[in-house]
């Protein structure tokens, strides 16, 4: 859609192919490419904002698929918001509020033209009578530039969401008529043209495009008018002195004068008043109708084109450097998702233990003194407890390493105990090591059981997988003792005590 | 060339039940990984997992069985060792054992171990400091001293009372072992794992670069997962702040149900920025619970508008504008929202905020037709940020391994007087409060500042109160 931008008509061409390459085709082309676009930005935005009312799409397949990729973070999310989007027609949506937004554009256009043409051939009239030059001027530039200023009063105090109402009316039109996937669509374009600055930008250039076109048509109608008619210029008073117009006629002039416009000198400023009857001569018209467009183009074009064009070139900066903020609140969860710090590697090295535990085997042969061995106990646990004066009992261990363990194994060969009573600590972690030598030193004695010192100490995980483990290695819950009182019953009596 | 670019690869070892699995949670921030309990030898295979710097894999961590009967085996590898004519090396032993018809029959859950052992660049070995040392933990240090791999031994239950952390640190120096890290899995707090990591690259040649690179990425992490917090916490407030509710008349009971129905999406509010916290420090809300905060499940479990729970912070309850039922709900009564200044309505003029000066016209005509405005009162914000920021400082204390038994039980309840601000609430908030259109149109540009001024005060906040 390549248009040579002339004015006036062409002028809303080339906004139209401007907006399409800062915000649209930059897009389309550099998909292939893997660089980002600002649609692809846009369609992520749309679904998230889809996402956060609607709660999180189903996405595993994907997220799989991007994790096995090497893409960078941001185009993780571009990707997989435009596979969702692909599936929720919101791409249809995307199109629909480009071609709305278009056709916006269009339609102000054509509203500025109507209406800056349509002004200045009201404010001229229809040459019959004399035409108030101060009027008509006032008339052509005074809206323009309170709006101006209220442009800029709302960028310095505005924040980012300001830019003018003007463009702001344009994403009415825009939006109109809207379902409400096309409204999530506009939703996302606003935000993230908010988010990356763009906004005030997009919005600042609409509406100075809408006043120069607006002053462009009237300093065409100007021309026609002016080329096609007589008109008589005059100025007048009621209260003021003519001192004053005279100044004003040429400060005013002063500016369009340095570009070459032909201004009125002091004695032809006062020759038009009203009341002087003077009429003008046709070098007079000529003057004043050049002040006339003079003071237009200089007071009411110029400042809107360098501010579009200022605007425009700020737009283009912002969507070019526009990024999704991965480390914002509204990304960065999925920013974690989509690019973990860690992943899991899997099994290596798998389980294939077939677990052999040796059976409990008792020596219903064995009628010794019953004894008492520590296995493992921590280093606050006195031993041989101190308050058990039972005189018939034999104290073994603590047995917690090689030599002690072998000099316990001896000593139970010998001794043959009828009960055997392991005394191990419940804050420790029971193992595999010491449950296998726990169930050889059964093999010594006609009765086994487990006492479990500290059992009200330990925490209760750690307690349970002692019960556990002393059950599947054969040690019932019946010869598990939790006390000191019961485990020195079943020692002294037995187990029928 | 190539050892600089294959990943450095990391056993963790140690006895069973000391925390292995939970120290690879920890570090890999996944709670999925493994399997976690109190049931000695949970984890019998070797997995692994590996950790990325920019998509790229720095580490790869492998998580053992635990050494069960160290006792036995180094008594077994003894005996092949007097059968041996000459002397062996400590690695040769491992490899000759490995060979042996041992390693697959009793010995086979240490024969990963140690085959994994051989094949990696480092290990950490994890003790639990709480158990007394036994001759199986010299036996087991013995065995893996002889794979000729840099031991990094980790210290886990430090904090516990029983810990013994004097004596290990002898009997680790007694074998050689003299840097030692203090690493609690459970609740690692900051700085800790730079510190492992410094201290594995001080034993290892030539790996400093990206064991750096790797603390560095890390704590860059850790500030924007914080900024994200702040950033998460800072939009909840705002929403809640710019929330109301019209009631018409005075009647008592319409008035009630309305404060009702508000205070019904503030809780909402809350608890989706909880979950999105949640999500954000990759917890689920399943397996979450939070001893030193009221959290059962990820919920809360006392009522934000709880009388009590506001007496806890502090807040007044009573005064203001409130009367009546409202009273009661932590909810304020406005009348039109005529307290809206005339600065908002300039200020909206001249943002081109027409919106705003459209619900203002409304609420001005709602008024005069005798329309009243309930909105959620300063006290509740206060607390909101309180808990959410409460939230934040548990769930960046914790780590990954964490589960109902082993969390630290923090002092129940809530210390008094911790409102966030003192007097005012911030600007933000305060614009927040007169902007109830924010919540129709959340794009809108001056919420989006609210928001992004509010998170900077949240970090600022933070930042002063840790130095």
């Amino acid at each position: 859609m390549q248009v040579s931008c002339t004015a006036p008509a062409g002028l809303v061409e080339c906004r139209i192919i401007f907006f399409q390459r800062a915000g649209i085709r930059l897009a389309e082309s550099s998909a292939s490419t893997g660089k980002l676009s600002f649609t692809g930005r846009w369609i992520a935005e749309a679904v998230r904002l889809h996402e956060r009312r609607h709660g999180r799409l189903d996405d595993s397949r994907e997220v799989s698929h991007l994790l096995a990729g090497k893409d960078p973070v941001e185009q993780r999310i571009v990707r997989r918001a435009q596979v969702l989007a692909e599936r929720m027609g919101l791409g249809e949506a995307v199109q629909q509020w480009r071609t709305g937004l278009r056709w916006g554009l269009a339609g102000l256009a054509l509203i500025a033209v109507f209406t800056g043409f349509g002004a200045a051939l009201a404010v001229l009239g229809d040459g019959q009578r004399s035409v108030n030059i101060i009027w008509t001027l006032a008339a052509l530039l005074g809206l323009n530039l309170l709006m101006l200023i209220l442009w800029l009063v709302g960028m310095l105090f505005g924040g980012r969401a300001s830019g003018g109402a003007l463009g702001r009316s344009w994403l009415q039109m825009a939006r109109w008529p809207g379902g409400a996937r096309r409204g999530i669509a506009a939703r996302a374009w606003y935000s993230l043209g908010t988010e990356c600055n763009a906004h005030r930008w997009m919005l600042g250039s609409v509406t100075h495009g809408f006043w120069c076109l607006y002053t462009l048509a009237a300093v065409l109608a100007l021309l026609l008018a002016l080329s096609l008619r007589a008109y008589e210029f005059v100025w007048e008073t009621t209260i003021l002195s003519s001192d004053v117009f005279v100044r004003f006629v040429q400060w005013s002039a002063w500016l369009p004068a340095r570009v070459g416009f032909a201004v009125p000198d002091e004695s032809m400023v006062r020759a038009s008043q009203l009341a002087a009857e003077a009429v003008n001569g046709e070098s007079q018209r000529r003057i004043w109708s050049s002040w006339l467009l003079g003071c237009l183009v200089i007071y009411g074009l110029l400042p809107r084109l360098i501010l579009l064009l200022g605007s425009a070139a700020m737009l283009l900066y912002r969507v070019r450097r526009c990024r999704l903020d991965l480390h914002s609140p509204e990304w960065a969860v999925l920013a974690t998702r989509l690019a973990p710090a860690s992943e899991q590697g899997g099994v290596v090295d798998p389980d294939t233990m077939q677990a052999g535990i040796p059976d409990l085997q008792l020596d219903p042969e064995a009628s010794g003194v019953p004894a008492v061995l520590a296995a493992e106990l921590g280093d606050d646990i006195p031993w041989p407890p101190a308050d058990w004066s039972v005189a018939r009992l034999e104290y073994l261990g603590p047995a917690d390493d090689r030599d002690r363990r072998q000099a316990v194994q001896q000593r139970l060969q010998d001794i043959r105990p009828a009960r055997l009573l392991f005394a191990v600590d419940a804050r420790l972690s029971p193992d595999r090591g010491l449950m296998n030598w726990m169930l050889r030193q059964c093999g010594f004695s006609a009765a086994c059981g487990v006492w479990l010192i500290q059992a009200d100490q330990a925490d209760t995980g750690r307690l349970q997988s002692w019960r556990h483990t002393l059950a599947v290695n054969g040690f019932a819950p019946s010869m598990q003792y939790m006390d000191a009182p019961g485990a020195r019953q079943w020692l002294v009596r037995g187990g029928d005590a | 060339m190539n050892a600089a670019r294959a990943p450095l690869r990391i056993a963790v070892v140690g006895h069973t039940n000391t925390g292995k699995t939970s120290l690879l949670r920890t570090l890999t921030r996944d709670r999925r990984f493994g399997e976690v309990s109190f049931r000695p030898g949970t984890t019998r295979h070797v997995e692994m997992a590996r950790l990325l710097v920019n998509g790229r894999v720095v580490l790869e961590l492998y998580d053992t069985p635990g050494l069960e009967d160290p006792i036995a085996l180094l008594e077994q590898m003894d005996g092949m060792k007097v059968r041996a004519a000459k002397r062996l090396d400590g690695p040769t032993r491992i490899a000759r054992f490995l060979q042996s018809e041992w390693a697959t029959g009793r010995f086979e859950q240490e024969a990963k171990v140690l085959r994994q052992l051989l094949q990696s660049d480092a290990a950490f070995y994890v003790i639990d400091a709480r158990d007394p040392i036994l001759g199986k933990y010299r036996d087991e240090l013995e065995l893996l001293s002889w794979c000729g791999v840099p031991l990094l031994p980790l210290l886990n239950f430090v904090a516990d009372e029983r810990a013994a952390e004097d004596r290990w640190r002898t009997v680790l120096a007694r074998a050689g072992l003299h840097a030692i890290v203090r690493f609690d899995t459970v609740a690692p707090g900051q700085g800790s794992e730079r510190l492992l990591y410094e201290k594995l690259a001080t034993l290892i040649d030539g790996h400093r670069e990206r064991l750096l690179a790797l603390i560095e990425s890390h704590e860059q992490d850790a500030r924007h997962r914080r900024q994200a917090a702040f950033g998460l916490i800072a939009e909840m407030l705002v929403d809640v702040a710019a929330d109301r509710a019209t009631v018409r008349g005075r009647d008592e009971a319409v008035l009630a149900e309305a404060a009702g129905r508000l205070n019904q999406r503030v809780r909402e509010r809350e608890q989706q920025c909880l979950e999105a916290l949640l999500d954000l420090y990759r917890f689920t809300r399943e397996d979450i619970e939070l001893h030193e905060l009221p959290i059962r499940e990820g919920r809360w479990e006392n009522d934000l508008f709880d009388p009590d729970t506001l007496r806890l912070l502090g807040a007044r309850i009573g005064g203001g504008a409130a009367f009546g039922a409202a009273g009661g709900l932590g909810v304020d009564v406005m009348f039109g929202g005529l307290t809206l200044g005339a600065g908002t309505a300039m200020g909206a003029l001249a943002g081109g905020g027409f919106q705003t000066v459209r619900h203002y016209g409304n609420r001005l005509v709602g008024a005069l037709g005798g329309e009243q405005q309930l909105r959620v009162r300063d006290s509740i914000l206060q607390l909101l940020a309180w808990r959410q920021l409460q939230l934040l400082r548990a769930l960046e204390g914790r780590g990954h391994a964490a589960t109902a038994a082993l969390a630290l039980q923090g002092q129940a309840g809530i210390p008094e007087a911790v409102a966030p601000w003192k007097g005012a609430l911030p600007v933000a908030l305060r614009r927040a409060r007169t902007r109830p259109e924010w919540l129709d149109e959340p794009e809108t540009g001056g919420r989006h500042d609210a928001i992004r001024a509010l998170q900077a005060e949240l970090g600022a906040g933070h930042e002063s109160e840790r130095t």
